[in-house]
């Protein structure tokens, strides 16, 4: 597999985006966001509800980044569900968070019938002065929701189904933050309408 | 939540503010695009929010109104069949209204702390505090500082350029007129009272920071 000359390629596309667009202070965003989790959980008090909030926003915005990103990108189909992975890490990430999360390639087992992957975060710009207080914790919050959200759309809009969902997260005290993406299936070319 | 403490206060003559911004430059960057539709979900969030907040918050009245017994009639727009959904839509759009304030405030507060921790020759507390300090009554000069200080330091913090424009009508009212304002210079026109409406939320974002 030519995987070191395309992760190469993905490496200096995602730094190519990078420079080339304009790009916003990262603490007004991280800031921003913040404020956003505060105001959510103090409207809906339930950290479920809150979850899910995230969630659907990020799902949003991952639906009309997905666009965004191909037009600036010019990449092309991805041959497999591999591919996917190293083109969100590695170019993705890279171009529009500037961090380069790790990525773990999980292998279709009989465990697990369909292929996956995950991000693990070294860094997160959304999260890096964040400290969640204990209630937060116990409640369930998952700060950084937002993310399974974009993932998810951003997928689904190239016909791809997709669970992510972070399956750690040093916010609540695990040693680091994993995000697992498993392909559910391909979709159809015409998208059924309606949520899922 | 904590805020991150760090840059160097230096105040050796030798580092100019430029360079002192430089070092302390340890702000990561993100891409501009995904902000800006970040900016539009987050309106769109709040906004389901604060209606949930809001049917929430009539719930328990009713449900405490009715537990005591009373009839809840002196309430305007309460949620039961009386109500007039335009009244609710602008108790929902000034509650979102009141968010944008309240995230944008919190925003600008945080980040005119640190940025001000920068600047040894800034005389009083950072432009948001409350009088807490023994700071004597702003006069015209202060104000002029604290004007200066946004639209130098603050705006190019946070939009990379500095603000294009400053008017004033000498009685205590600035203007600050910015040419190219990135986050803005996105949002297409749906058209008629309705985009009004949405350009004005995005505006009321930064003018709270």
């Amino acid at each position: 597999m030519s995987l070191s000359t395309s992760a190469a390629r993905h490496k200096s596309l995602g730094d190519d985006l990078y420079k080339r667009s304009d790009k916003v202070n990262g603490e007004l965003f991280a800031l921003t966001y913040g404020a956003l989790v505060v105001q959510l959980i103090k409207d809906y008090e339930d950290y479920d509800e809150v979850n899910k909030q995230l969630e659907k926003m990020g799902y949003n915005i991952g639906v009309r980044l997905i666009e965004d990103f191909l037009a600036r990108t010019g990449l092309g189909r991805c041959k497999d569900f591999t591919e996917v992975g190293e083109v969100m890490a590695k170019v993705a990430f890279r171009s529009l968070l500037a961090i380069t999360p790790s990525l773990i390639h999980h292998p279709v087992s009989p465990t697990q019938p369909k292929p996956a992957f995950s991000l693990i975060f070294d860094e997160n710009p959304l999260t890096d002065f964040v400290e969640l207080p204990e209630e937060a914790v116990e409640g369930g919050l998952v700060y950084a929701k937002v993310l399974e959200g974009v993932i998810r759309g951003a997928l689904e809009m190239i016909q791809t189904s997709v669970t992510a969902q972070i399956v750690s997260d040093t916010l609540r005290g695990d040693e680091r933050t994993e995000l697992r993406v498993t392909l559910v299936r391909y979709l159809e070319e015409e998208m059924p309408p309606g949520d899922d | 939540m904590t805020t991150y403490i760090g840059g160097n206060r230096s105040s050796t003559s030798l580092i100019t503010p430029s360079i002192s911004i430089l070092s302390q430059s340890q702000s990561p960057q993100v891409d501009a695009h995904v902000v800006q539709f970040a900016h539009l979900e987050l309106i769109k969030t709040l906004l389901a929010s604060a209606s949930a907040e809001r049917k929430r918050r009539a719930a328990t009245e009713q449900f405490v109104s009715a537990e005591l017994g009373q009839a809840d009639s002196d309430r305007p727009g309460a949620a039961d069949g009386t109500s007039d959904a335009e009244v609710i839509q602008t108790e929902i759009d000034d509650s979102v209204r009141k968010r944008l304030d309240e995230i944008g405030f919190k925003v600008g507060w945080t980040m005119a702390e640190s940025l001000a921790k920068e600047k040894p020759r800034f005389p009083s507390a950072p432009p948001t505090s409350t009088s807490s300090s023994s700071a004597p009554p702003p006069s015209e000069t202060h104000v002029l500082e604290v004007i200066k200080f946004i639209c130098k330091d603050l705006w190019i913090a946070l939009y990379d350029k500095q603000v294009d424009n400053l008017r004033t009508n000498h009685r205590g009212v600035y203007v600050l007129v910015d040419n190219a304002f990135k986050p803005l210079s996105r949002v297409s026109s749906v058209g008629g009272s309705k985009e009004e409406d949405e350009v004005a939320r995005w505006v009321r974002f930064p003018g709270a920071v």
